[in-house]
């Protein structure tokens, strides 16, 4: 050895295999999904609520949200079932998948339109943005017009949302989160998330069950003039 | 002065910005990537929602997550058909074929088998609301994709507070006749936050 020599000779090439390593390591287990995040809910326990009530079509008490198939090339059909059961019935056998859905609140004449293309791939970005905040605005405008600003807000009217059985479930997602947003505006709780024990003195709101109860019978059509019917 | 090997060639090339380059890239992917360590679903794509939050930390609950993805019918260009839908919690998974036959709700009772045992191990308190049932220091997520009917998801909900138990035969009863109920109410669908 020379004891002259300052160069420290060290050898870097296993350093380098590491780094390699590492970085094909990352590179494979990385995943740029945006995180997943949830909304809280609490599921009523009354006994008994599947039972159908056919008598019970319209409960005097609960504010219903409606939301069911709309179809761009005949809407008038879809205007207070003016398409009949027949109508209804072929229509969704022939096309169980709909792009469009109605949302009405109780008996308003005034209903939106969501686009769910907007809802579905990770398409959408700012359009989406756009029409989720459509659907809030619509709700808020619609709940207004119930509002007796009971305090706690679990003595406010309940809100029931009937939604068609066969209805992709971002509709009814998308539309129990803008009644979320109501709730969050004018009972204040807006941007924080809501614990379980929020969720006691929350407002009622519940997804109806849906009307057809056998899964043999694809009564369609009937269900979506009841739906359509409710006010 | 240093002794120069003559039989190494003399190419002095300077791996120093490699590394360096090397070095930025593996720590962009640190703090920006995800590493899939929380198995996730691939079938599924939860729909977007403004209200989303972070799931809350309280300690006082076990979660269970349940996902749910597949359409009981799709449309092809052969017309309307039937493919069931299908129910995973963990490793377990169960198919239902949503039809008149046998195993048109073999997912939903499966699932309330998995939920029963839940049930009976987790701590639990009497209803707030006064109803006298017990219920489990438990949070159910419920992963479902955006595009399985709200009808399933909605019957999974009524599974969950024990108000209806599937039976086969595409029939329904609306409570199970031998023994009290077990619910679960505090539930969390998941979603993803529309700016993202």
């Amino acid at each position: 050895m020379n004891d002259d020599d300052d160069e420290v000779d060290a050898d870097i090439t296993p350093m380098i295999d590491i780094i390699f390593l590492l970085l094909i390591f990352f590179l494979l287990t990385t995943k740029f999904i945006a995180e997943e995040k949830v909304i809280a809910s609490i599921l009523p326990t009354t006994k008994g609520q599947a039972q159908p009530q056919p008598d019970d079509l319209e409960p005097p008490d609960d504010i219903n949200v409606l939301v069911f198939p709309h179809d761009p090339n005949n809407p008038r059909a879809f205007a207070r079932g003016a398409g009949g059961v027949e109508y209804f019935d072929n229509l969704w056998r022939q096309n169980p998948a709909t792009d469009f859905a109605t949302l009405r609140v109780g008996n308003a004449d005034q209903v939106y339109i969501i686009n769910g293309r907007y809802l579905g791939q990770r398409e959408g970005g700012e359009a989406m943005v756009r029409h989720v905040a459509e659907v809030h605005e619509y709700l808020f405008q619609q709940l207004s017009r119930f509002e007796t600003n009971q305090t706690p807000r679990s003595e406010e009217t309940p809100i029931v949302l009937h939604c068609f059985s066969g209805m992709p479930w971002k509709y009814a997602l998308l539309v129990y989160d803008a009644i979320r947003g109501y709730e969050g505006r004018v009972a204040g709780h807006g941007g924080r998330a809501m614990t379980q024990d929020d969720m006691l003195t929350a407002r009622e709101v519940s997804f109806a069950p849906p009307r057809l109860r056998q899964y043999h019978e694809w009564e369609h059509g009937n269900e979506l003039v009841e739906i359509i019917h409710m006010q | 002065m240093a002794k120069k090997k003559v039989s190494q060639p003399d190419i002095d090339f300077d791996l120093t910005p490699m590394i360096d380059i090397i070095f930025l890239l593996i720590i962009f992917f640190i703090l920006a990537g995800r590493i899939t360590s929380e198995i996730t679903n691939e079938m599924i794509t939860v729909p977007p929602t403004r209200t989303a939050h972070e799931r809350p930390d309280d300690r006082r609950f076990e979660r269970v997550r349940v996902e749910v993805f597949g359409r009981t019918q799709e449309e092809t260009r052969a017309g309307v058909r039937a493919t069931g839908h299908t129910i995973s919690v963990g490793t377990n998974r169960w198919r239902s074929s949503g039809h008149e036959d046998r195993d048109a709700f073999i997912a939903y009772i499966e699932l309330r088998r998995f939920l029963d045992q839940v049930y009976d191990r987790a701590a639990k308190y009497p209803d707030p609301k006064g109803t006298g049932l017990q219920l489990p220091y438990v949070i159910i997520e419920l992963r479902a994709d955006g595009e399985t009917e709200y009808r399933v998801v909605q019957e999974i909900q009524q599974v969950m507070s024990d108000t209806i138990m599937p039976e086969h035969e595409g029939q329904f009863m609306v409570s199970r006749p031998t023994q009290p109920p077990r619910p679960f109410v505090n539930i969390e669908f998941t979603t993803r936050q529309d700016t993202d």
